[in-house]
């Protein structure tokens, strides 16, 4: 479905009633369980990437392991360790990780407001 | 058409009082609604990684986890600190929820009006429009909390007498040159971390904004 490119001039030029009506639709507007999931996957992916490349960029004395701390996640990790490979490794589980929150996220904020859109049209109160 | 992903380059809406009053109402009932799901995904979020640790790694889940203790009273990494955890976890989170969207809607102000995006027929009563986010205003709610947090953890680690006592605290100095567990280094840590928030929002925003895009031009 294509989309309207501007909604600000699309707002100035409606009717009040209408403005009401796009007020209303902005503060139940869904979000896009799709891309909140992919986008917060990005993040935390990007995130664990840059947390351990710093890590790795500062580097660690000789004899001395890098980042034992942020390393420890490798109990829940499999195959993530304090190097590039490693890395590597940490932002498939970041996406991994990421995906999930983004997905309930967006689940429960959608789910939530159809609940109270539910429950207002059926007492017939709107915003009360 | 295309969707614009430039979020806040238009002009707002003006609003009349009515019309204002509804979005302030509305901003009001998200703020809660917000906080209530940010607290139940926290608290359910550390109750369920205690059981999991406990159960992945035993009795070393105390090593890092217990850290929490610190600023959860009550919590530990044993099943009866999990409910600690699921309390306080709802605290907080649900606080923190409250403070985004609000600190979100404010800074966006009456723009949030036009932060949708509608079918190419805008007159079609779409019930329910797509959300899109606005990279500057998630990142200055988002990076507000996140600096107001690390720097009320700093204060608390020195007013409690431990700062010298907190070295998983001062290895914030890997990601913030010039942090430590003091006064300075905490306002230091927080402008940091702002920096880092703002700029993963904006990431976060434009892959969001993109692929709504996208997906609208595909289903149309």
């Amino acid at each position: 479905m294509p989309y309207s490119p501007d909604m600000a001039a699309l707002a100035k030029r409606r009717s009040s009633a209408e403005l009401s009506r796009l007020t209303l639709m902005a503060l139940f507007a869904r979000l896009d369980t799709v891309a909140m999931t992919v986008a917060m996957g990005v993040v935390f992916g990007l995130g664990l990437f840059a947390m351990t490349a710093i890590l790795l960029l500062k580097g660690a004395p000789p004899g001395y392991p890098v980042g034992p701390n942020l390393v420890a996640l490798s109990t829940f990790m499999p195959g993530y360790s304090g190097t590039w490979v490693g890395s590597l490794v940490g932002i498939g589980y970041g996406f991994l990780i990421g995906s999930v929150v983004g997905f309930v996220v967006a689940v429960l904020w959608n789910f939530t407001h159809l609940l109270f859109i539910g429950f207002a049209v059926s007492r017939g109160s709107w915003l009360d | 058409m295309k969707l614009s992903n430039q979020m806040g380059s238009g002009t707002a809406p003006k609003l009349s009082e009515e019309q204002q009053e509804l979005l302030n109402r509305g901003i009001r009932f998200n703020t809660v609604l917000m906080g209530a799901v940010m607290g139940l995904g926290a608290g359910l979020g550390i109750f369920l990684l205690t059981h999991l640790s406990l159960l992945v790694t035993g009795e070393r889940a105390g090593q890092y986890l217990n850290l929490l203790g610190i600023i959860l009273p009550g919590y530990s990494a044993s099943a009866a600190g999990a409910w600690f955890g699921l309390l306080w976890g709802f605290v907080f989170g649900g606080l923190s929820g409250g403070f985004i969207y609000y600190m979100y809607a404010r800074t966006i102000g009456p723009q949030l009006v036009t932060a949708i995006a509608l079918g190419s027929d805008d007159r079609q009563p779409v019930a329910f429009p797509t959300l899109r986010i606005s990279g500057h205003a998630l990142g200055t709610a988002l990076g507000c909390l996140m600096a107001l947090q690390l720097y009320a953890v700093t204060l608390w680690l020195i007013l409690r007498g431990t700062a010298h006592q907190s070295p998983h605290a001062a290895l914030l100095v890997n990601y913030f040159p010039g942090y430590s567990v003091t006064y300075l280094g905490g306002l230091l840590g927080a402008a940091y971390i702002f920096a880092f928030t703002y700029v993963f929002s904006l990431i976060l925003a434009g892959v969001y904004n993109g692929l709504v895009s996208k997906r609208s031009q595909a289903g149309g």
